[in-house]
């Protein structure tokens, strides 16, 4: 296959981070929740992949080594801000690390089981989500947006994320290779 | 299983930020001990992330501002890393290459067929083009090429080009505040605009407080008063025009126009009534210069005659200015100047001020930029024209072309131009031409006419309107004259 080679091959890096990158950014969310952390968090794993690009033997599992440059990025980005907000500790970080690294080749295909379990979705609880998600709005300024109470729209979220969940399940057990090429 | 529905709860303050330290430790506590619990939080989880990386983070990447950042905030790994720097152009290349592959994630979005609009992506439209326009406060971004979201534009002046991503294009004429709800659906609170809608945008629908229009796809106009009253017109194609308050619905096609409020529903052939709306007035500007004589100093007076007069597309404060395709509606405006307390053979500069404001009448989006004639009546016999009783048939000079005067009576003496999408505004006459005609006075009295050369090359396009000496705030026609000493 492909050579080793002294220096990195920027075409190679882009080809196999695009394929990987979808994973690689759940990977981090599960992580961290906390989206803008999370963001941060990718954005510094990558330019230290690129970094240390050199030390990946081409051929080898892209997605474990990424998924290892992440997790050090995680922790030390924990050590760096020192946030008030809670923070789960390490032990639990790298047990659910370990449990994503057990099922490593199954992230890549949840993700696309989630594409269509969103598009199977009514409207409404697409809207709830495209404004949560992708217009970043608060749960306060959701419930004013739709007019309704917080405590309505808690629980909204709390079920339509349900049902994303149980849908993903469900379609992945029903076909375990469900969306490989 | 219990534990398991404990860990979604869980799962769920921690996505909202409200775990409390023990149900940290017990989701802690779960995690560790239970291998479902552990699965069940992991899926849970990237149900979130996938939500999140799929419609909410710009996952763009560049290697260039990788590169940038690379400097200070990364810890590099623990490893013994061999540093190869890469100043690349290459890099651009591939950076790209990687932006373009994370689209990818966005797929859910754009597979909402079934009930296009249904949810509405945070940006929908572009504002694709902005003709002299000014803009009030306005929650949305106002520059040329900008993409738009739900929200309200609020537009002073000029004209507004508004491309949905349905496809839908959308002229929005100033003064307007249109509020732009999904890309197959918008609001217009007052003003005009003008809708253009492709097949693939059957279904799009404009909103007035009376009235929903929904476009089957054609091109229509539409106004919406301050109260809500609509009139509706149909370019070309079918609209269903539905009453709001009692349901009622009626199907325009091409021609048919409506008007509805919130108790009058109607449907009207042609004889089409030209769009009109509310007129809006504006304060007053103040006329500097060495002598100024407007139409209401003296024995000044201005009027504007029109093909088959009605009180129906009239003005009692502007003059109404209009080259129709047709022979009704044509109008021109005639002002007299009191000359009788200047030495009109000292005069050596004169411009003359007529200020423009939107007449209600017409689409501005409609009508091409239009240059006016300006003509002086050297008939001086014919300066006494009755400024009550002037129609298109006494009027001195006039012929029955939309801009023909006669002109061995009439001299031009300057012209203008009217940008398009511009309904507002002040523009000036001057030059040698203005200033000879002006000293060829021997009766103290001196008469314009005012034409618009640009004829209407289609239906329904832009009555110009000029504020005339009975506006209740604006300055009427104005002659600033130069004196010498």
């Amino acid at each position: 296959m492909i050579e080793a080679m002294n220096a990195p091959d920027p075409e190679l890096f882009v080809s196999l981070l695009a394929r990987h990158e979808r994973m690689l950014a759940a990977y981090v969310m599960t992580l961290v929740p906390h989206a803008a952390d999370a963001d941060d968090i990718l954005q510094d794993a990558k330019v230290v992949m690129w970094r240390n690009f050199g030390q990946f033997r081409p051929g080898t599992n892209f997605g474990a080594w990424a998924r290892k440059v992440a997790f050090h990025q995680v922790l030390s980005h924990r050590k760096r801000k020192q946030r008030d907000r809670l923070q789960f500790s390490d032990e639990f970080l790298e047990t659910v690390a370990q449990e994503m690294e057990n099922s490593a080749e199954h992230l890549e295909q949840h993700q696309r089981a989630l594409n269509d379990c969103v598009a199977k979705l009514p409207p409404d609880h697409r809207e709830v989500l495209q404004l949560r998600y992708h217009e970043g709005l608060s749960i306060d300024a959701l419930a004013e947006r739709l007019n309704r109470t917080v405590a309505a729209l808690y629980r909204q979220l709390s079920r339509v994320r349900r049902n994303l969940h149980d849908c993903v399940t469900r379609t992945f057990k029903r076909s375990p290779s469900y969306g490989t090429d | 299983m219990e534990q398991i529905e404990e860990v979604f709860e869980l799962c769920e303050q921690v996505l909202e930020g409200t775990l409390t330290p023990e149900g940290k430790e017990r989701l802690e506590q779960l995690v560790r001990d239970n291998a479902d619990a552990r699965r069940a939080y992991v899926q849970y989880l990237q149900v979130h992330a996938g939500l999140h990386w799929s419609v909410g983070a710009q996952a763009e990447f560049s290697v260039a501002e990788l590169e940038k950042m690379a400097g200070n905030n990364v810890v590099p790994l623990p490893t013994t890393a061999t540093r190869e720097r890469n100043s690349g152009i290459g890099w651009r290349i591939a950076a790209l290459a990687a932006s373009l592959v994370l689209t990818i994630g966005l797929i859910w979005l754009t597979q909402r067929g079934a009930t296009p609009g249904a949810s509405a992506a945070a940006e929908f439209a572009r504002l694709a083009e902005t003709k002299n326009c000014q803009w009030g406060p306005s929650g949305l971004p106002t520059e040329e090429g900008s993409r738009l979201g739900a929200g309200r534009l609020r537009l002073a002046e000029g004209l507004a080009v508004i491309v949905f991503d349905s496809g839908a294009r959308v002229t929005l004429e100033a003064p307007a505040e249109l509020e732009l709800v999904s890309m197959q659906r918008c609001v217009l609170h007052q003003g005009m605009l003008v809708a253009k809608v492709p097949p693939a945008a059957i279904g799009f629908t404009v909103e007035t407080a009376t009235a929903r229009l929904i476009d089957y796809g054609t091109e229509f106009g539409v106004s919406a008063g301050p109260a809500g009253e609509t009139q509706v017109q149909v370019i070309e194609g079918i609209v269903d025009v539905q009453h709001i308050k009692s349901g009622a619905k009626e199907r325009l096609t091409a021609g048919k126009n409506s008007r509805v409020s919130a108790t009058l529903f109607a449907v009207s052939e042609p004889p089409a009534f030209e769009p009109q709306r509310a007129n809006l007035r504006r304060p007053a500007e103040i006329a500097p210069g060495t002598v100024t004589i407007t139409t209401a100093s003296g024995r000044g007076k201005d009027a504007y005659v029109q093909t088959e007069p009605s009180d129906m597309h009239g003005s009692d404060v502007l003059l109404l200015v209009k080259n129709a395709k047709s022979d009704s509606y044509r109008r021109k405006a005639y002002l007299g100047f009191d000359l009788a307390s200047l030495d009109t053979r000292r005069l050596r500069e004169a411009s003359l001020v007529l200020r423009m404001e939107p007449s209600g009448y017409g689409y501005a989006s409609l009508t091409p930029v239009s240059t006016f004639t300006v003509y002086g009546l050297t008939d001086q016999s014919l300066d006494n024209w009755p400024e009550a009783g002037i129609t298109w048939d006494n009027a001195p000079a006039n012929l029955p072309g939309g801009a023909e005067v006669d002109l061995t009576k009439a001299v031009p003496v300057g012209s203008f131009e009217v940008p398009e999408g511009l309904s507002s505004g002040e523009f000036t006459v001057s030059g040698p031409a203005l200033a000879d005609f002006l000293r060829q006075d021997v009766n103290g009295l001196a008469t314009f006419i005012l034409v618009r050369e640009t004829r209407e090359t289609r239906p329904y396009s832009l009555v110009h309107g000029f504020i005339s000496k009975r506006h209740p705030s604006g300055t009427p026609p104005t002659l600033r004259l130069v004196m010498e000493r």
